[in-house]
């Protein structure tokens, strides 16, 4: 399973409507995410991705990114130290 | 602590809370991960209903993690009481300290919510609806995670999934290949306007989003303006004591009910703040006043913050 699927409804569609629909998606995500990231999104399982996506974030820690901070806890330094705000 | 060990302590966590009778639901970014839409996320943001929190803090207090116990993450998070999720607001919980810590935000109620959240779990999840509802925030990167919600809900055949296509490329390649529904349409002009090949499409879709951005700017304005009260009181409550979950809570709660109202949003005039951030679109040259017209109704988002 690549994806969770959101229906175990057979298809309605014919093949070659759904390869163009697919196909549709694959350009949104280049477009959005980029080639490797539309690549994890739509081919690899979810365990592979769920991987990834770790991989992906001890990759930034270990070059210093700073975690994205989160309301509200991106406003509780500032409330520590009010000079920051 | 291995992304999939982490994913596997939350889904586990969940599936305790249901064997109890809890509805509840993993959502945002490990849900976008589940239906194929890689965040970099490692928080766990859970839907729990309001009703069940008694029994989540039961839980939260008796689950520990790598030999750590549950807590509340810093002096800021609200209580765990539905008083005050019924009003939008949500609390923070976290396992161990510093940037290894295992974090767990609830919610009572995603902040935007056209339907309630609990009549579409799928599995362990909140359904690709509610999460696209949820990330239609004021950070630019939640936007191409609402699309492509939006796209795998239509390709699964959901209709709904119109109503999350925010990328004019993308809505106007799939209206090439199928019939967007006309009670959707009805609902969302910029739909109107891809179904005719207008070529307004892609204003109304950025109307719509700038819309959505300026009312998540001013919710969090408004939420933290009452947190400024509430956060030195709870540091002040806690500072030198190494309380017990349960008794962190009372405390929270008993504070909270100083200072922090049960639903300012409500309170404020769930018209006049969908109005003042319409008026503010314009009065900044954001979008032309003429795109107001463009607009769905957003107050329907909003609703359950009167029930």
């Amino acid at each position: 399973m690549k994806r969770a699927p959101l229906t175990y409804c057979p298809p309605s569609r014919t093949k070659e409507k759904l390869a163009r629909l697919r196909e549709i998606e694959r350009s949104f995500h280049v477009r959005a995410f980029g080639e490797e990231l539309a690549r994890v999104n739509l081919e690899l399982t979810i365990e592979e991705r769920i991987r990834y996506v770790g991989w992906m974030r001890e990759l930034a820690r270990r070059n210093g990114v700073p975690e994205a901070k989160r309301f509200p806890y991106n406003i509780e330094e500032d409330l520590e130290h009010p000079g920051n705000e | 602590m291995e992304p999939a060990e982490l994913q596997t302590f939350y889904e586990r966590l969940v599936r305790r809370l249901r064997d109890r009778g809890v509805v509840c639901a993993i959502t945002s970014g490990l849900a976008c991960v589940h239906y194929g839409v890689a965040e970099s996320t490692k928080d766990c943001d859970l839907l729990c209903q309001t009703g069940s929190f008694g029994q989540l803090l039961d839980l939260l207090s008796t689950t520990q993690l790598r030999g750590d116990d549950c807590c509340y993450r810093g002096n800021i998070s609200p209580p765990l009481d539905e008083r005050w999720h019924r009003g939008g607001w949500t609390s923070h919980f976290e396992w161990g300290g510093g940037e290894n810590a295992v974090t767990l935000d609830v919610f009572g109620h995603p902040w935007r919510e056209s339907f309630p959240w609990g009549q579409g779990v799928m599995g362990l999840y909140a359904s690709p609806r509610t999460v696209a509802e949820m990330k239609r925030t004021n950070r630019d990167k939640d936007w191409a995670f609402v699309t492509a919600l939006g796209v795998r809900m239509l390709e699964a055949g959901e209709q709904e999934g119109w109503l999350h296509i925010f990328d004019a490329d993308t809505l106007m390649e799939w209206i090439g290949q199928e019939c967007c529904p006309p009670e959707l349409t009805a609902r969302r002009p910029a739909l109107r306007f891809a179904m005719q090949g207008d070529s307004r499409t892609a204003g109304a879709l950025n109307a719509e989003r700038k819309l959505w951005e300026e009312l998540d700017r001013r919710r969090i304005k408004m939420l933290e303006k009452h947190l400024r009260q509430y956060f030195p009181a709870v540091r002040k409550a806690r500072v030198g004591r190494k309380l017990r979950l349960v008794d962190d809570h009372a405390m929270r709660v008993e504070l909270a009910m100083e200072y922090l109202p049960e639903n300012p949003l409500r309170d404020y005039g769930l018209e006049k703040f969908v109005n003042e951030a319409k008026a503010t679109l314009v009065s900044s040259a954001i979008v032309p006043e003429n795109a107001l017209t463009w607009l769905p109704d957003a107050m329907i988002y909003f609703d359950w913050l009167n029930k």
